[in-house]
């Protein structure tokens, strides 16, 4: 029994010293007793006297006389009570290595939660986007022009294609806008859509109440009609079925109420959860003349199911001639226009791409760094393991109740770690839609992927129960013997070298994750601090639609504008009020009109002009959003009522007038109007702060009072003195006191908006960040545990080394040298492959290229010194090693 | 060169404190060959570990020359500890992944000697204990009598004042027990005090001071303190 004992004591030393718990070389005996002990308890509970319970329980764990009594065990125990027993024996040994189990479970809650919950969203946008039937029959079409693939389809050239085209089974459109409610209550403003008469039978869409409109709906002057959410009929209408033929009142207007849209039908024109108040209108109804003019451009966008058979390349091929044939009819207006067919999936997923697959890397990254800090941990216990059931078996243990103990074990701790996963994953998936709102197309439904989730599960799961197996197959290979006698000592160099291997990994990955959320980081950090050209600093914009009276007559309404400008700039705290419409810098709004240099001959397809943002600007627009006037003047009282004046930017300037002064020289605005230029400003970042498409276009600013038509709504804008945002309680109060039927609605301040514009590039790093965060805590749990197990290992030759005259520094320096290496290597081999792998997100930085030096530098600062504080917590450990009990231990 | 005045060592254990040693007082002159006896379990071995300052946790006085030993932090102790002590172990403890050489370069390098000192002194004693050939072997490639004398030489290379040789000839043949033996007798007619712990009556009487230890208590040897080698 001599060497038993001396490798019971290797064995404690080897085995608790994973993670730190108090050597003591009686622990393993103790474990053994308590086993009996439980037993013991067990049997004595089960009614048997002290001495038989005691007998049947060292009997179990491997009495003398083995062979005799594990038959009669095997009669005598039924099978159910025996597990039962394996289950309490493992859930004990599982309490009793704390830190193993928490390592292990969080592990692998932290690799299925996070795969699941990222997976889910990627599935949600990538690969499943459509929430209609037969999704992959539906396309989006939109406008080539000289200026972009994807313009809005002016609603003459729709109803062209609605005549000519062959390939479709439907084809139809839909234009977002805004209605005043009014009726119940206080006047509100609520999103809606104008759309053709087809439009839901296309998508396949059946109101839950009444019907969908009809083609007898869809023409100016038929009885107007709407169709309304589930959740305004909850709410305006308490769910009552006799809504139908009720009137409901928009912009002044009563519409009598023919249906009710299902609340999960979405509309792609927006982001976000969806509002739940929304209304339809058939297009067709709207009398505006724009809507008509094949010249404008609404924003309308058509959507179309393919005919069975017909693919969208066949589509765009017969879109495209359509396209063709409307050039030569209307050479002004649709000579360089084309027509676009994108199938519906690839238009909802199309920009979010890039950010997904980026994010579904880091995932596979994290899951395999998650799968090889499993592997490692367990193959640590099964060494320990191994030479604990080496000597079980010794006793007497069965071969086959050795395996069934260890795979119960390892069932306990893969069903905690999966409990816990699933957890994470439901609550990563929810963590994450908060994060994504502002960027996440509200067509797309998100859930918790059950399939991902079971996938991420079972790959988890069976790497649990392989290894987990993997000392009692150990002792089946090398046999009994060998199982015993093993000191440690032989194979400890052929484990340690696949331990570090996957430390050396791990580390690696983690390296390759940090490097790109670091450099989402920088690119973010550099978008933020571009100037946008303007001081967005304390500026609030509001959104007022006056009432359909005031509405009568464009005089009436600008009196009215401007009566509440002059309110709106008393109110104490505002420093300098001002009204706009049209491409507000961040508003969401932006569209680009035709402009040519006067007395040149213009191209005779308007989208060959130059194409310029608009904003009509009210007085002091230029003071509250401090843009700089760098010639000429700003609009004068009077200016409105003259000859047409504008304003225009460095970029416009450059473009219409290169190397001229612009003051004073004069532009055609469409064929008819011509403007002349009296001031010059600074060029502002209209949409994106990143240099987005929309950036590069020129701005041009006309008088607010020289809009042409009735504007029903508009934005004001005011700099302040106070919290921009505490100023809209009075807003509301002055707008109520001048137009009691107004709404106000849409209270932002500019700061805001440019922050959600920088809400994907926010989302991507963020998640990004926390998945290098997960990795990197990861890594460190991981050189942690090997340390620790190598420290443990070494326990006998830090003893030699400190009676030899070592101070506790050199082996602080000795230890800490073994993790630091197996850290460079790591780094080493992640840099190589952070350099390749970088180049692919490419497109998402920003003003950091793809092998920033400095990011790398400092990723590399940051995991060598996380590794080497997780190897300094062993060191320590490894520096209080008592030479006199160490040396004891042979 | 060693007083012990009133050292006591006990362990904690379940029902109460164990004690190991009692009230020791001895002193040892520079120069001396002390031989340490007792039965198993009596104290040698832990008397041995306080003495080389392995040991920091016990009660009394401890002067090596004028240190007071018991005073000292752990560092300082270590650092005393390199400058007067070669041990020898009742096992051999070398470190097995280290070659011979490797295993006898070791004091050195916690001594901070430069890197061609230390293979001038590595060669030599290597050649002194006819060990040239085995240089490059592990610990495991050697018979034991072969693994005790690199220790010996181990504790020896670092030109300590002091050897503290717990059993070094546990496990050996008598005849490479004599080796060993007489290479200490040699170190200590060059001046080096020896202190061994032994069962065996011969290799006591190669110095001339015998110090009985039983169950912590120091019963014999004190008498003879003055002696001279
Ligand atoms: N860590 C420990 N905890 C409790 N008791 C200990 C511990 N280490 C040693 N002892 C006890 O101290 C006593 C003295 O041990 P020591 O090793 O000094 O004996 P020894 O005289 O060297 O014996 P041997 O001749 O067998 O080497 C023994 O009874 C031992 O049980
Ligand atoms: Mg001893």
């Amino acid at each position: 029994m001599k060497p038993l004992k001396s490798n019971l004591r290797a064995l404690t030393v080897r085995f608790s010293s994973l993670f730190g718990r108090a050597t003591g070389d009686r622990e393993l005996e103790a474990e053994l007793e308590s086993h009996v002990q439980m037993h013991i308890d067990d049997g004595v509970r089960a009614g048997m006297s002290p001495e038989e319970a005691r007998r049947q329980a060292l009997m179990k764990i491997g009495g003398v006389e083995q062979t005799k009594e594990a038959c009669r065990e095997r009669r005598g125990l039924p099978l159910i009570e025996s597990l039962l027993q394996d289950v309490r024996f493992g859930l004990r040994m599982l309490r009793k290595n704390p830190g193993f189990t928490a390592v292990a479970v969080l592990t692998l809650a932290l690799g299925i939660g996070a795969t699941t919950a990222i997976f889910s969203v990627a599935d949600a946008v990538l690969l499943n986007p459509v929430p209609f039937p037969r999704p992959s029959q539906l396309v989006d079409l939109y406008e080539k022009t000289s200026t972009t693939s994807r313009a809005g389809v002016p609603y003459a050239d729709l109803l062209d294609w609605q005549r000519d085209n062959r390939s479709f089974e439907g084809l139809a459109g839909y234009l977002g806008d805004e209605f005043t409610l009014t009726g119940s209550g206080k006047p509100a403003r609520i999103p809606g859509e104008r759309v053709s008469a087809n439009f839901f039978s296309v998508l396949g869409v059946h109101p839950i109440l009444g019907r969908s409109f009809r083609g007898a709906d869809d023409r100016v002057g038929a009885q107007p009609v709407a169709l309304i959410s589930e959740g305004l009929w909850k709410r305006a209408f308490a769910s009552n079925t006799a809504v139908l033929g009720e009137t409901i009142d928009l912009n002044g207007q009563a519409r009598v109420i023919v249906g009710v849209v299902p609340s999960d039908f979405r509309i792609f024109s927006r982001f976000g959860s969806g509002p739940s108040d929304v209304v339809f209108v058939p297009l067709g109804q709207w009398n505006a003349s724009r809507l008509r003019d094949r010249d404008v451009r609404m924003g309308l966008t058509a959507v179309g199911r393919l005919r069975p058979g017909v693919t969208a390349g066949q589509a765009q091929a017969e879109m495209g001639q359509i396209a063709a044939n409307l050039a030569k009819t209307y050479p002004t207006s649709n000579a360089t226009v084309g027509a676009a067919v994108i199938p519906m999936k690839q238009d909802i997923g199309g920009n979010l791409r890039p950010a997904l697959l980026v994010l579904l890397g880091a995932v596979g990254l994290v899951l395999l760094i998650a799968c090889a800090n499993l592997t490692n941990l367990l193959l640590a216990r099964a060494r320990g393991r191994a030479q604990e059931l080496a000597i079980r078996e010794a006793l007497g243990a069965s071969q086959k109740r050795i395996r069934r103990q260890l795979l119960v074990e390892s069932t306990i701790l893969a069903l905690a770690g999966g409990s816990v996963g699933i957890l994470l994953a439901g609550l990563g998936t929810r963590y994450v839609l908060t994060l994504f709102p502002a960027v996440l197309p509200s067509i797309v439904h998100v859930e918790t992927n059950l399939g991902v989730l079971g996938a991420a599960l079972a790959i988890s799961l069976l790497s649990v129960l392989l290894f987990g197996l993997a000392p009692a197959l150990k002792i089946s290979a090398v046999g009994l013997q060998s199982g015993l006698k093993e000191t440690g000592r032989s194979t400890s160099s052929v484990h340690h070298r696949t331990q570090a291997a996957v430390v050396v990994t791990e580390i690696s990955l983690s390296l390759v994750l940090l490097v790109a959320a670091g450099l989402l980081m920088r690119s973010f950090v550099r978008v933020w601090s571009t100037s946008p050209g303007f001081d967005p600093k304390d500026v609030l914009t509001v959104s007022v639609s006056l009432s359909p009276e005031n509405l009568s007559s464009p005089r009436k309404a600008l009196a009215v504008y401007r009566e509440l400008r002059e309110q709106i700039s008393a109110i104490p705290g505002v420093k300098v009020a001002s009204l706009s419409l049209g491409s507000v810098p961040f508003s969401g709004d932006w569209s680009a009109y035709p402009l040519w240099r006067s007395g040149k001959t213009p191209p005779s397809a308007l989208t060959q002009w130059h194409w310029a943002a608009a904003v009509a600007a009210g007085p002091d627009y230029f003071r509250v959003l401090r843009i700089p006037l760098i010639r000429g003047r700003e609009f004068a009282q009077q200016d409105a009522l003259s000859a047409p004046v504008v304003l225009i930017d460095q970029e416009l300037a450059r473009e219409l007038f290169p190397n001229e002064d612009p003051i004073g020289k004069r532009l055609d605005m469409g064929p008819q109007v011509t403007a002349e230029v009296i001031g010059l400003v600074q060029h502002v970042l209209p949409t994106g702060l990143d240099g987005d498409a929309a950036s590069a276009f020129g701005q041009m600013y006309f008088p607010y009072a020289a809009f042409p038509g009735v504007p029903s709504s508009t934005t004001l804008i005011l700099r302040s003195s106070v919290k921009p945002l505490s100023l809209a309680g009075s807003i509301r109060d002055r707008v109520d006191a001048v137009d009691p039927g107004a709404v106000v609605y849409n209270a932002r301040t500019m700061e805001e908006m440019i922050s959600g514009s920088l809400a994907q590039r926010r989302l991507s790093m963020i998640l990004l960040g926390t998945f290098a965060g997960i990795a990197l805590m990861l890594a460190a749990i991981g050189i942690y545990g090997v340390i620790s197990y190598l420290v443990g290992q070494r326990t006998h030759e830090i003893g030699i080394r400190m009676a030899l005259g070592a101070q506790p520094r050199d082996i602080l320096r000795d230890v800490l040298g073994q993790g630091g290496k197996m850290a460079a290597a790591g780094i080493a081999l992640g840099l190589l492959a952070s350099l390749g792998l970088t180049r692919l997100m490419a497109s998402m930085l920003f003003g950091v290229s793809a092998t920033d030096p400095s990011t790398f530098a400092a990723v590399v600062a940051v995991l060598l010194g996380v590794a080497l504080l997780a190897c300094w917590i062993p060191a320590r450990r490894a520096m209080r090693v008592d030479p006199m009990v160490a040396l004891r231990h042979e | 060169m060693i007083r012990l005045a009133n050292v006591e060592k006990t362990y904690e254990s379940g029902a109460g404190n164990t004690w190991v040693l009692r009230r020791i007082n001895l002193d040892i002159r520079e120069g001396e060959f002390v031989t340490v006896m007792g039965p198993s379990g009596a104290g040698k071995s832990t008397l041995m570990g306080i003495i080389g300052m392995l040991d920091g946790d016990w009660r009394g006085e401890y002067f090596l020359d004028d240190h007071a030993v018991h005073r000292l932090d752990n560092r300082r102790r270590v650092e005393l500890h390199k400058q007067y002590i070669g041990f020898v172990f009742q096992q051999y403890h070398l470190i097995d992944n280290l070659t011979v050489a490797e295993n006898l370069d070791l004091p050195l390098t916690y001594r901070d000697v430069r890197r061609p000192e230390r293979q001038a002194l590595v060669a030599d004693i290597l050649d002194r204990f006819q060990m040239v050939g085995k240089k490059d072997l592990y610990p495991s490639q050697l018979s034991g009598g072969q693994q005790q004398l690199v220790a010996v030489a181990r504790a020896v290379i670092g030109k300590p004042k002091l050897i503290l040789a717990d059993e070094p000839t546990g496990s050996l043949h008598s005849s490479q027990g004599k080796m060993i033996m007489d290479t200490l007798k040699n170190l200590n007619d060059q001046g080096t005090t020896i202190v061994q712990v032994t069962h065996n009556e011969a290799w006591a009487a190669y110095g001339p001071r015998v110090i009985q230890l039983a169950d912590g208590w120091i019963v014999d040897g004190q008498a003879k303190a003055g002696a001279p080698c």
